[in-house]
């Protein structure tokens, strides 16, 4: 286990990585041509309406990759097919050129270095959130969520809060339950539509969690020890193994949900003014700043049509089971609920 | 032997009262490229130029209203004693209060 905090490391922090010496730093730029210069295949998936090409140096990542992707994989392509099509996210994990004895890795999109230097522990968790942030480029026309997002009965529930509020366990929890799985990071909104684009990339569990998912009956890839930066131990979980149905359509948003997590806490949902709401998601919405009006005309839009929540999650499956029952309060027709 | 300064006193001009003097204050006037959305009986306003976001509930959002430039401290207070029924005085410690909050935040005009 690899539980050793030295290695919940921050990938700014500069003082682990001190500077190279001369000329092993001269050598690397001069060999980096060389060793980037390949014609193997890249491996295709298609995440939600997103086409990502992923190909890796390290054949052990790559297979976790497959592995974990194979409910969207696609046909394999050559980099030459793939040259000309700036709509797909190319990826690209290579060896870095040094003379230690660990290797070291990089993660490349679309020819530029993105990360360097990862080990072997770092390098899928990376390659991941290297998707993720293309991603975030690439969204330009939605509305793009720090929010785990989930369906049932075709409505959309969007569960926001920062890094260790317990999206991505609140994902799984209800994933298990039967909801249909539309991401556990992101809730990418189309505002044309009112609805919710799936994205069903693999569910990141944090170390914390690890338990709660062996108990849930879900699959936990982690088949090495997976570090990603701050957030420190993690492990992988495919949609599809943990027995989530994929929605292949946009799903129609009905509540947003704030969760704070409160340990031993007993879970409720407190309604939200809408001013209240907006304000909240003005806050897990990335790159806002894109929109004339920093977004505020779409937020506003957005919680105008849904109900606002702020839920304190304690205990897992009492906290499903009330989003549940609200849930299908929310379904009711107005007259039936009175 | 003279006589004591009493009555001198109670004959001086009396102070102004508190809000006299800050009715005094700049007329407020909101910032035009300052956007609200307005979300049931609450706003929410936003400043393209520093990217500030400030929700205000219904009083503030008619003091915000009321920021035209023209409208003083006071009458904005008249106005909002007279909406929402309470004493002039506490309806303008809100108004300054509010008028001060969208200062802080740089969403009225210099």
């Amino acid at each position: 286990m690899n539980d050793d905090p030295a290695d919940n490391r921050d990938r700014n922090d500069t003082k682990r990585r001190p500077e190279k010496p001369a000329v092993r730093r001269i050598a690397g730029k001069l060999l980096d041509p060389v060793t980037r210069r390949s014609d193997s295949p890249f491996m295709r998936f298609r995440l939600g309406r997103f086409d990502v090409a992923v190909r890796s140096r390290m054949p052990e990542v790559a297979d976790e990759f497959a592995a974990l992707y194979a409910h969207c994989r696609l046909p394999d392509a050559t980099p030459a097919a793939l040259a000309d099509d700036e709509s797909i996210l190319k990826l690209d994990v290579r060896r870095d050129l040094g003379f230690g004895l660990r290797p070291r890795w990089s993660i490349w999109f679309d020819d530029q270095v993105r990360y360097r230097r990862c080990t072997v522990a770092e390098v899928l968790p990376y390659l991941e959130w290297a998707i993720n942030w293309r991603l975030v480029d690439r969204c330009s026309d939605r509305l793009l969520l720090h929010a785990g997002s989930v369906a049932r009965g075709g409505q959309g529930v969007v569960f926001a809060s920062f890094s260790g509020g317990g999206k991505s366990t609140l994902t799984a929890g209800l994933v298990s339950r039967g909801w249909g799985y539309l991401c556990d990071e992101f809730a990418i909104y189309d505002p044309a539509t009112h609805t919710l684009e799936p994205f069903p990339k693999a569910m990141c569990i944090k170390s914390g969690s690890f338990e709660l998912m062996r108990s849930l009956g879900l699959p936990l890839h982690r088949p090495r020890n997976y570090v990603k930066a701050f957030k420190g131990p993690v492990g992988y979980c495919s949609p599809v193994e943990a027995g989530a149905w994929i929605p292949d359509q946009p799903v129609g948003l009905r509540a947003v949900v704030f969760n704070e997590f409160h340990n031993a806490a007993e879970p409720r949902l407190v309604s939200l003014s809408k001013a209240e709401a907006a304000m909240e998601l003005a806050r897990f919405t990335f790159r806002r700043q894109r929109f004339a009006d920093g977004g505020t005309g779409l937020i506003a839009e957005l919680v105008r049509q849904v109900d606002c929540y702020r839920l304190y999650t304690g205990a897992l499956e009492p906290t499903c089971q009330l989003i549940e029952s609200k849930l299908e309060d929310l379904s009711r027709p107005e007259s039936e609920a009175a | 032997m003279a006589r004591p300064d009493s009555t001198r006193t109670a004959t001086a001009p009396a102070a102004p009262r508190w809000y006299e003097r800050r009715s005094e204050l700049p007329v407020p006037a909101r910032r035009d490229e300052v956007t609200m959305e307005l979300l049931d009986d609450e706003a929410v306003l936003f400043d393209p130029q520093t990217g500030t976001t400030l929700r205000v509930n219904e009083t503030a959002l008619a003091v915000w209203r009321a920021c035209d430039g023209r409208t003083t401290l006071r009458s904005i207070a008249e106005q909002l004693s007279r909406d929402y029924e309470v004493d002039f005085d506490r309806a303008l410690d809100d108004v300054e209060q509010v008028v001060c909050l969208l200062t802080q935040h740089g969403l009225l005009a210099a």
